[in-house]
């Protein structure tokens, strides 16, 4: 077994790393940064990581309820009730659709290309079998929805509606009434479950453990300019230092378009993959907030949904699409002791004016307007604002998307990000995505960097 | 007791008439019940002010069938199309694109705002129109349907699923674009200018409650490379004598084959005995009896309203009250005493023997639907406009025209209900015209009569619940084999001996005739008449 | 109501105030958007033979033009035609073919080199689209320069003598497929030994002001030696004797195919020696390297059409042989002696200049070998009739003076090391 390089040292990058050192290769981990975890730093929510894959990495870590989400409206706060009898019924009914979601999520999408055997297509197709006749029609109706109107239909009303798409929506570039948000919203309550003991921190140690113990060589401060192509074939990266490191494998756990574009090059590109690249839509619409709060607020609740109801999230979307600062942005706060991080509906990443300094004032202003209205803000302070437009230059987050990538129907299963890079591979012989931009989509699942070193 | 009729047909409108026109060149004895004085339902002419004949909902002409009109010899009934010549876009700086099918022309006006744009249409254009030879089909049978185990419909499947793989890997996955994205998204892939993807783009909404950036609105851009006038492949056209001139036409064709045909005759209700369909009665208390009572009226009030919630099985009920109507369109024409220039482009050009957009960018469209989103009309509306007269002379008096603005968004569901349209009718004809005065300052001077239709008018006085133009919103899960519910795709419903022939069947709406024509194939087939 | 409202006009050149004064017999016909002549007086036989033996002069205004400039143009352009661009030196022009990525022909043309980091690409359709597309990653910038330049095309065996009283260059140094800036009637011009008859002739671009000018100046030093305006139906004969195929007629642009068996690579085309294929990624190299594996299944041969034979079908017919004066190009299929159609003649002409009866074809192979015994249809009367035809070389016509050039060899290294944008 040969080398391997991994760039990124992110979730998917470590898991990518391990996977490839099971497997008896000799892996180095490229991290440009001086710390690990990436996009961790900014998500604080492990209920989505799938139990598969923290089995098949062989973590230590325990897994814990997730904490009573409080819903923070204008007119009160309130811990949502999943036993509430319409709410019931709903997760009941997102419930017969969670074995399919998952098993879709633990494995390899199906190549949909021409040269793909028609068994292979079948095959895909057995888990869709297996829900039934009535299932499947049920879930191709779903499916196109609107988020509101599905939920419409359980007779949920629309401020608890509110509290349970605005998480959905993080990875989209959408609203509440946009088509195809149910099919969004109901992969993020398919995939959520456990969480983590010690949240995004106790993974991300778990998982340098993990990576430590496989033998992973872990180069932090070590930046990747280029991605050495000879004769079609990727056979290495040099580093910003002027350091060529060779390889058999190299595995890219960051931005596609950073990964095709700028580390590979246009020229070194087969035809057509450029257009690919370039069209995969990435919009960011969420900022992240961080802030000290001299004592507990909303009662110390772990984590709380700043939202009042589907109208207030449509807007707060709205405000993302037209490039305006958000009037009344929707928040999800991880609230950790007296820390708070937010992460900010509707703040676009192309900004009509840009993230002027007077555009971060408005918008911290904003927030804690709308935290006042619903908590005593004057307790915040320390506040400090990570844009979409910081979020892309802190963390390679291509248009400040959290997840390289956003949730579409073309932009899923088979077609994430684009068929031509179906299947984890890059089109370059050598070269493999194992991204966020990668299947499985719906949250973040760690499954993309697993998957991606399984494809190897 | 014997039945009077073989069928009875509700609604006079073209699917209706189409229907009947087949069913009676089959031989069946076939009754057409409409409650309008006039025939056509919203594809009627009408000459509301004198001797201006407006183009009352439906104004434009392309996906009407050619083997209908040539089943149905409809040019021998009066049927003459006029091929509309172009797609002309003003914006409100003073500049404007015109889209012709001259392609050097075009092309250099694209090349106005973007060179790579103008070399990139013609390529678009080619993509879509193989994207439409493999839809087209899909438009002429009955809906496939995925869940069945006969033979046959597998059979159907895997030609649908052959056809498909044999588009090769580049258009399937063009296929798949332009089924799930917005149409926005889907033309950024190919152009980069928004003044030409406004435009474009804006086909994508017609008629639906959605926006040009919502996913799903891109697959109604292939319509537009579907179009047929004639069977010739051209997209759109406009009726000699107006919308109406198709619907008569199909009506002298159904007499012509022995149906018969009552105006002012209104159904009340559709009688229904041990879950059989056996009549009808109408609005004056007459009763009449048929072998099967077909409806060309939307599917809710076919079963909701004419039929009644109790004969109906409750998961049907609960389908039919999820079905999306939600109109979004209204329609204003007009008289004038003289041609209103564009201030643009004065005279009367190419670019007004063609259909004019309203749209000069994406935003412009978004904020119209925000408008509407949030229960009002659009201040700012997307319209879409054609002037009849100046390729039919006949529409007007000599020297005056009738401006014919469809426009969107003037949803049903407005914050203070709908039955306060009529409260609000007039505000939204104002912000109609005062938005085209941005583009034609003289309008205003030149308007002899103006008809202002609101979406709660086209329920009122159509029959198109909430205002929806194409009988049930035109999404992705009320199309195909989920038209108008899952299920019952095929035309049958869960009523014995009632059938389904409108817009709210497969293929959907616009003035195609399909559903009319597929109905009748069908109730031929199994005998049921 | 005003008639004219209704009118969108064609366009035209800035030659249109001569080209229109002198076009006697009102037939024109559209080329790109642009009114063009397609012959002067009733009959275009003296153009041919004006371009055979004294000279015509062409409005070629409507050919497309790009000028690609930044270091990587050479570069980039190697990818987008099939010829390795970035191997030709300045001030030389090559003819090449382009396509898509499956291999399929989508245009022919020409790129000239006029400075180190600055070519001039010629083409019959419009490509600034698929430029852009394809030039992500390379440092290049283009111009299209369709409506900027206006172009003349001065073609025959007495185009250099006219020139060379006019030309601040030497034209007596001027080789085949060379391009120069230069002075022409006072006017900055690009002068190119370039054309699409086959003969001695030469292609000069200016700016649209200078039109007039160029037009004026050149005719009136042409004055003594024949030359008269040509039209498009000339060098439509012309091109055909010379063997040259005509996207859209001969051959269809891959983007204007619906389906793929309409469309042509270069090797069916006729043109597969423009493709230099063991080089940098170009566009569509992959599909004809496979094709080379496989072998191409047409190839574009030149018909000569049995003139005796055709003199006996007309004869048994009662009507004398009548041949319409200009080209045919309309799709006439071609057989097998056992009357298997086995291609079509996509192009067909009396040719003046050789007498000979010929035509363009797309033929099965093994078909396309010089000498092989075809039948070809023809209709004197209102039946089908088949005609023998043998497949003959190609180009039909090619006289020495095309490329001979007084200077001599020596010239050469002199002429294409000197700058082409000489300090003026």
């Amino acid at each position: 077994m040969g080398k391997a390089l991994v760039i990124g040292g992110g979730p998917n990058g470590l898991a990518a790393a391990i996977t490839l050192a099971a497997k008896g290769r000799s892996v180095t981990l490229l991290e440009g940064k001086c710390t690990l975890g990436g996009r961790c730093a900014v998500l604080d929510d492990t209920a989505t990581v799938q139990p598969w894959a923290v089995e098949a990495l062989g973590l230590d870590l325990e897994w814990v309820d997730a904490a009573p989400l409080v819903h923070a409206t204008s007119t009160g706060n309130h811990t949502i009730d999943h036993d509430e009898p319409a709410m019931a019924a709903w997760l009941c009914e997102v419930a017969t659709f969670t074995p399919l979601i998952r098993e879709l999520s633990a494995s390899a999408p199906p190549n949909i290309r021409l040269g793909a055997a028609w068994t292979q297509l079948l095959g895909s197709a057995l888990p869709m079998a297996k829900l039934g006749r009535a299932k499947g029609f049920e879930l191709a109706r779903i499916g196109p929805l609107c988020a509101e109107d599905w939920l419409d239909e359980s007779g949920i009303d629309r401020s608890t509606q509110a509290a349970l798409i605005a998480p959905a929506l993080l990875g989209t570039w959408m609203g509440p009434r946009s088509p195809t948000s149910a099919l969004a919203v109901l992969f993020h309550h398919a995939l959520s479950g456990q969480e983590i003991e010690g949240g995004m921190e106790g993974l991300l140690n778990a998982l340098v453990r993990r990576a430590n113990g496989a033998g992973v060589d872990i180069r932090t401060e070590a930046r990747v300019v280029r991605i050495i192509v000879e004769e079609g074939r990727a056979v290495g990266v040099t580093l910003d230092d002027g350091a060529e490191l060779r390889a058999d494998v190299v595995l890219s756990t960051i931005g596609l378009k950073n990964t095709m574009f700028s580390l590979v090059g246009h020229r070194a590109l087969p035809f057509g993959l450029d257009m690919a690249v370039e069209n995969i839509r990435s919009r960011g619409v969420v900022a992240q907030w961080r802030a000290t709060a001299a004592s507990p607020l909303f009662g110390g609740a772990e984590r709380v949904v700043v939202v009042d109801d589907t109208t207030a999230l449509e807007r707060a979307f709205d405000d993302a699409k037209h490039r305006r600062l958000p009037s009344r942005p929707a928040m999800l706060i991880r609230q950790r002791g007296e820390t708070l991080n937010a992460l900010v509906f509707g703040a676009a990443h192309d900004l009509d004016g840009g993230w002027s300094d007077e555009a971060r004032i408005s918008l911290q202003k904003t927030i804690l307007d709308t935290l006042g209205e619903r908590a005593d803000a004057s307790l915040i302070s320390n506040a400090e604002l990570i844009t979409p437009v910081d979020l892309e230059s802190t963390y390679g987050l291509e248009g400040g998307h959290l997840f390289h990538g956003e949730f579409a129907l073309d932009q899923f299963l088979s077609f994430r990000p684009h068929p031509m890079l179906s299947g984890y591979k890059s089109g370059i012989d050598g070269l493999w995505l194992g991204g966020a931009g990668m299947h499985p989509a719906g949250g973040f699942t760690l499954g993309q960097g697993i998957l991606a070193a399984g494809q190897v | 007791m014997s039945q009077q009729y073989d069928a009875i047909i509700v609604g006079g409108g073209h699917n209706g008439l189409v229907c009947a026109a087949y069913l009676a060149k089959a031989g069946r004895k076939v009754l057409v019940l409409e409650k309008r004085h006039v025939l056509g339902g919203a594809a009627c002419s009408e000459e509301i002010y004198p001797g201006f004949t407006y183009s009352v909902c439906s104004y434009v002409v392309s996906l009407l069938r050619p083997q209908i009109i040539r089943d149905l010899k409809l040019a021998r009934f009066g049927l003459h199309v006029l091929p509309l010549e172009s797609t002309f876009s003003p914006y409100p700086d003073g500049r404007s694109l015109l889209r012709t099918a001259n392609p050097a022309e075009t092309r250099r006006e694209i090349a106005a705002f973007s060179a790579k744009d103008a070399d990139v249409y013609p390529l678009f254009g080619k993509a879509m129109g193989q994207l439409a030879r493999f839809a087209k089909p899909i438009i002429d049978e009955k809906a496939p349907d995925p869940g069945s185990l006969w033979p046959k419909e597998l059979t159907r499947l895997l030609k649908l699923g052959k056809r498909f793989r044999d588009l090769g890997d580049d258009l399937g996955l063009l296929q798949y674009k332009l089924t799930t994205m917005s149409a926005v998204d889907f033309l950024s892939e190919w152009f980069e200018t928004d003044e030409l993807i406004a435009p474009m783009a804006c086909s994508g909404i017609i008629g639906t409650m959605l926006g040009v950036k919502s996913p799903g609105t891109a697959y109604v851009l292939l319509h537009h490379y579907m179009g047929e006038i004639d069977g010739a492949s051209r997209s759109w056209g406009f009726a000699r004598g107006g919308t109406g001139a198709i619907s008569m036409a199909i009506a002298r064709s159904a007499q012509h084959f022995g149906a018969e045909i009552r105006t002012n005759a209104g159904v009340q209700q559709i009688t229904v005995r041990g879950g059989e369909a056996k009549g009808v009665v109408l609005e004056d208390g007459t009763e009449l009896s048929a072998k099967i009572v077909i409806s060309g009226a939307e599917p809710r009030l076919t079963f909701l309203g004419l039929v009644g919630e109790k004969e109906l099985p409750s998961e049907f009920v609960t389908q039919l009250k999820r079905y999306k109507l939600r109109g979004s369109s209204g329609k204003v024409n007009l008289a004038l005493d003289r041609f209103p220039d564009f201030s643009s482009r004065p005279g009367i050009g190419m670019h007004m023997r063609g259909d004019i957009s309203i749209a000069p960018n994406t935003d412009y469209l978004e904020r119209a639907y925000d408008d509407a989103k949030y229960g009002d009309f659009s201040k700012k509306p997307f319209m879409n406009i054609v002037f009849p007269s100046v390729l039919d002379p006949d529409m007007a008096p000599e020297g005056k025209h009738v401006m014919s603005i469809f426009v969107q968004y003037a949803p049903y569901h407005i914050k203070e209900g709908p039955s306060h349209w009529p409260e609000k009718r007039e505000a939204f004809g104002d912000a109609v015209i005062d938005t085209l005065s941005d583009y034609c300052p003289t309008l205003k001077d030149s308007i002899l009569h103006r008809q202002v239709l609101t979406p709660w008018d086209l329920e009122q006085e159509f029959g198109l619940t909430e205002g929806n133009i194409f009988h049930g919103e035109l999404s992705l899960e009320q199309l195909l084999f989920q038209r108008p519910v899952s299920g019952w795709a095929h035309y049958k419903t869960p009523i014995h001996k009632l059938w389904l022939c409108g817009s709210g069947a497969h293929p959907g709406g616009g003035v195609m005739g399909a559903p009319g024509q597929l109905a009748a194939q069908e109730i031929l087939k199994g005998g049921a008449c | 109501m005003d008639v004219a409202q209704y009118v969108t006009p064609m366009r035209t050149t800035p030659f249109h105030p001569r080209t229109s004064q002198l076009c006697t017999s009102f037939a024109w016909k559209e080329w790109a958007g642009y009114a063009a002549v397609c012959h002067y007086t009733p009959h275009s036989e003296a153009e041919v033979f004006a371009i055979r033996s004294t000279a015509g002069l062409l409005d070629v205004t409507p050919l497309y033009k790009y000028d690609v400039r930044g270091p990587d143009a050479g570069e980039f352009l190697s990818r987008i035609w099939t010829r390795d661009i970035s191997a030709i030196g300045v001030g030389r022009v090559v003819y090449s073919a382009m396509c898509d990525e499956n291999g399929w022909m989508l245009d022919d043309g020409t790129v000239a080199r006029l400075g180190p980091d600055h070519y001039r690409c010629t083409s019959s359709e419009p490509w600034l689209g698929w430029f852009i597309r394809h030039s992500r990653g390379f440092d290049v910038e283009f111009e299209e320069t369709t409506e900027k330049l206006c172009g003349l095309s001065l073609q025959g065996p007495r185009a250099r003598a006219i020139l060379k009283g006019i030309t601040e260059f030497d034209m007596d140094r001027m080789r085949f497929f060379r391009v120069r800036k230069t002075v022409v009637c006072g006017v900055p011009a690009w002068v190119s030994r370039t054309g699409y008859t086959g003969d001695l002739g030469y292609e000069i671009f200016c700016d649209n002001e200078h039109a007039l000018a160029l037009y004026d100046g050149i005719m009136a030093a042409g004055a003594p030696h024949g030359l008269i305006p040509m039209g498009l139906d000339a060098l439509d004969v012309a091109r055909i004797e010379a063997g040259f195929v005509l996207q859209g007629i001969d051959y269809v642009c891959a983007h204007q195919c619906i389906i793929d068996e309409l469309k042509s690579t270069p090797d069916d085309a006729g043109l597969g020696w423009t493709v230099d294929l063991d080089r940098a990624p170009f566009i569509g190299q992959a599909a004809i390297q496979a094709e080379r594996k496989r072998g191409s299944t047409w190839d574009l041969v030149g018909l000569e059409i049995d003139w005796e034979a055709l003199e006996g079908l007309y004869q048994e017919s009662g009507v004398p042989p009548h041949l319409a004066p200009e080209a045919c190009r309309a799709s006439v299929p071609v057989y097998d002696e056992e009357g298997n159609q086995v291609g079509q003649a996509t192009s067909t002409t009396w040719s003046p200049t050789t007498k000979r009866y010929l035509a363009l074809a797309q033929v099965r192979r093994p078909h396309h070998l010089i000498g092989t015994e075809l039948r070809i249809e023809h209709t004197p009367k209102f039946e089908r009739q088949t005609l023998p035809v043998t497949v003959v070389q190609r180009p039909f016509f090619d006289p020495e003076r095309k490329r001979s050039t007084p200077g001599g060899a020596k010239l050469d290294s002199a002429a294409t090391a000197a700058p082409v944008e000489a300090p003026s």
